[in-house]
């Protein structure tokens, strides 16, 4: 089941009336409503894979209760390494070796293994119930596509009983509103010219080439993040807080901070269990001990993203726009506006390896891009379309310029008359409902 | 929570409301991508009056070519066409089955042009026949949620489709310009004539749905009666071509009747006449009437209350 569904229009608020009104008295019947949802969620884009899901949940919680019960070192370690070959022997396989990718495999993969991995570091407790821990893994907002919530974030609300906050289910529902007018707006208009671009950059003048990177640059943070907004404002509505997974990274003034603001799960969740051991052991070789554990920790998000050397070339490229930053003890500092739009413009060029299908493909759409014709007029189809995209874009770059200190777009507490809110809700509706592309586009990280 | 629920309400019900007055208006959901097709079922659904007896379903060529006043004339049956343009013979498959289920007619005509058996298959209509005859008939505002398309589109649509008539029992009237499209055709024949190609690559899945589609028709007590439309001399000037068309006619035949359908082959129905045809397959009226014509004659041979 997608987001962007008719079943799922009929099966969230069915959720909801259920959680709240039938199953809203007892823990225990709180949870198994999240984790029955949740499967009936997975399942109904592919039951066959749900046994995967499931299996792969209770190895993982059996290995958690025998970590609980021995207190031997090279037990609990033994135990740890069979998880970590199982979640990413799974991942491995389906992502190399196959073609078919079971949806949400990377991200539910993430989450068995920092589980594994806090309760060896002591961060948390092995979980008992199995309810809980299966919930965990599953719930159904984040499975497909993160945001990647640590077990010791997301199982302590999982063990409290809900109730509900109507400030956090309005809350969820603006962000779930913006999610959708990025969604649909941008991010499905902005494929339809990015996709046709790259697909014929061969007969296209390099003004074209540059106009679709940076649309595809806009596209990616569009469909990303709104899949994320709807998934964290879903959550709001069930009563859960669900870590930020975007901080308006387009406001970022050096790459370091690019990546403390985009998919910031995914970065964290890298930073602790690939780069800080990798930088431990490489200690004795001081600044180019860091250097090289980034190096090794962007190549491994980049291949993450799929058997593809462009995207381990993505990820090697993110990696040495840090060798400079780490050199002179820059990552932290901040920068003028200029930097600004050097990070976008360094991102946003990059993007080409991502978008590509090959290394080969990537170099030639560069070379294009850099011949005389990059003030040669192009071709736009579907005028109006291309209209209502760039005028979205715009918005969205204002209002989460303006907006930059809050949670999320849409955080509209400053505005106290509740109907001037009512009529900014009514225009992102209208605009959304009255805007779409021909037919959805699916989120890109369906496919991660 | 009851303050957010009844929000929530709120805000859905605007949303309804606001699609429901641009059902009112004319503005119609996107359902298939035949403007035609669409406008002509919720023109359908709009008069429940309707209820043929008679069913023509086919193409353009059936749509443009087969006259509803003769039909109507010729046949003292309830009668519709619910030909549409590019309609091939597995889309025509799913419109049947879903005409059958509604309506319940005793007579299908297929009124077949040779392109019909070489379109690919598509599923242009599928989403509307898999829907239930209850939202089609009923409830057809449903379509915006069930197959959802943005609000510019469907005005762009209503706008566009502003040319689009027929009569009232299906037949496309055309609306533009004849004596313009004569000078057309006077100035540049090859340029006119090559808008619509005279296509003859048929394809297998066309002939398992024709079968399928006899077969079906049978066993639910209905008469199939297959049409050859009309065929431009021209088309069949080469030897190799009139060949393979001939062959694909008698299959066409063979097919039809192994179900117990009845074939008529109207291919030299306007014969050696190509200013009867406006393009490479479709007729003019002129055309029309001759063609309808010789149909009326044929089917007053077999139905028996004629």
């Amino acid at each position: 089941m997608l987001f962007l569904s008719l079943p799922f229009l009929l099966f969230l608020p069915a959720f909801f009336l259920l959680y709240w009104f039938v199953f809203n008295r007892r823990l225990k019947a709180q949870n198994f409503l999240v984790l029955a949802g949740s499967y009936f969620f997975y399942a109904w884009w592919d039951w066959r894979f749900l046994l995967l899901l499931i299996g792969s949940s209770a190895l993982n919680y059996g290995l958690g209760m025998a970590m609980n019960r021995t207190k031997q070192d090279g037990y609990q370690k033994l135990l740890v390494a069979i998880g970590l070959v199982q979640s990413l022997g799974c991942l491995l396989y389906f992502k190399y070796f196959n073609s078919f990718l079971p949806l949400g495999i990377s991200f539910y993969t993430f989450k068995t293994v920092s589980y594994l991995l806090d309760i060896r570091r002591g961060k948390i407790d092995p979980e008992m119930d199995w309810v809980v821990f299966f919930s965990y893994v599953a719930f159904f907002p984040c499975i497909t596509s993160g945001p990647i919530d640590r077990p010791g974030h997301l199982i302590p609300q999982l063990k409290v009983l809900r109730v509900f906050d109507y400030g956090k289910a309005v809350d969820g529902m603006r962000q779930i509103l913006w999610g959708l007018f990025k969604k649909v707006v941008i991010a499905d208009n902005a494929a339809v010219f990015s996709d046709e671009i790259f697909r014929s950059y061969r007969t296209l003048p390099a003004s074209a080439l540059l106009y679709g990177v940076f649309i595809f640059t806009i596209r990616i943070y569009a469909d990303f993040s709104s899949y994320s907004d709807m998934a964290i404002g879903m959550s709001r509505l069930l009563g859960f807080d669900i870590s930020q997974n975007f901080n308006y990274p387009f406001f970022s003034r050096n790459i370091a901070e690019f990546w403390r603001r985009w998919h910031i799960t995914l970065t964290s969740w890298m930073t602790d269990y690939v780069f800080t051991p990798l930088a431990i052991a490489f200690r004795n070789l001081g600044r180019w001990g860091a250097v090289l554990a980034t190096l090794i920790t962007f190549i491994a998000i980049g291949a993450w993203h799929g058997p593809k050397w462009t995207f381990v070339v993505f990820g090697f490229l993110h990696g040495c726009y840090y060798i400079p930053l780490i050199l002179r003890g820059t990552v932290n500092k901040k920068r003028g506006a200029i930097h600004m739009i050097w990070t976008f413009l360094l991102v946003m060029f990059t993007f080409v390896l991502f978008k590509s299908n090959s290394l080969a493909e990537a170099f030639d759409y560069y070379r294009r891009m850099l011949s005389p014709t990059l003030f040669s007029r192009f071709y736009i189809f579907e005028k109006v379309n291309a209209a209502a995209m760039l005028a979205g874009i715009l918005v969205m770059l204002v209002v989460e310029w303006i907006q930059r200190d809050k949670q999320h777009a849409l955080e509209l507490s400053g505005i106290r008359q509740g109907g001037i809110r009512a009529l900014i809700y009514c225009m992102l509706i209208l605009v959304t409902l009255t805007f779409g592309p021909t037919k959805n586009a699916d989120f890109i990280y369906l496919n991660f | 929570m009851r303050k957010f629920i009844l929000k929530i309400g709120l805000y859905v019900i605007l949303i309804l409301a606001g699609f429901e007055g641009l059902y009112r208006a004319g503005f119609l959901p996107v359902v298939t991508d035949s403007t035609l097709f669409d406008r002509k079922m919720f023109w359908l659904h709009r008069h429940p009056e309707v209820q043929p007896t008679f069913v023509v379903v086919g193409s353009s060529t059936a749509l443009y070519g087969i006259r509803s006043a003769k039909m109507v004339r010729g046949i003292p049956l309830s009668y519709y066409n619910i030909s549409s343009p590019l309609l091939n013979v597995a889309s025509s498959m799913m419109v049947v089955r879903s005409m059958v289920r509604e309506y319940h007619p005793k007579y299908i005509l297929l009124g077949s042009n040779v392109g019909d058996f070489c379109r690919k298959e598509d599923s242009t209509y599928r989403y509307y026949m898999n829907a239930t005859p209850f939202v089609r008939r009923y409830l057809p505002e449903l379509f915006y949620l069930l197959d959802y398309h943005s609000i510019h589109q469907i005005v762009y649509r209503k706008w566009k489709v502003t040319w689009l008539r027929f009569d009232p029992w299906g037949e496309g009237v055309k609306t533009y310009d004849l004596a313009m499209m004569r000078r057309r055709l006077a100035d540049d024949p090859d340029a006119f004539l090559g808008q619509v190609s005279f296509d003859t690559h048929f394809q297998d899945i066309h002939y398992d749905a024709l079968d399928s589609m006899a077969r079906w028709l049978r066993g639910q007590d209905i008469k199939m009666i297959f049409v050859q439309c009309p065929i431009r001399a021209s088309n069949l000037a080469d030897a190799a071509i009139r060949a393979k068309v001939l062959r694909h006619i008698k299959r066409c035949d063979s097919i039809v009747e192994a179900n117990g359908g009845i074939f008529f082959n109207h291919y030299q129905a306007v014969r050696d006449n190509d200013s009867l045809f406006f393009d490479a397959v479709h007729l003019w009226p002129p055309g029309g009437d001759i063609f309808t014509d010789s149909v009326v004659r044929d089917l007053k041979k077999i139905i028996p209350a004629l």
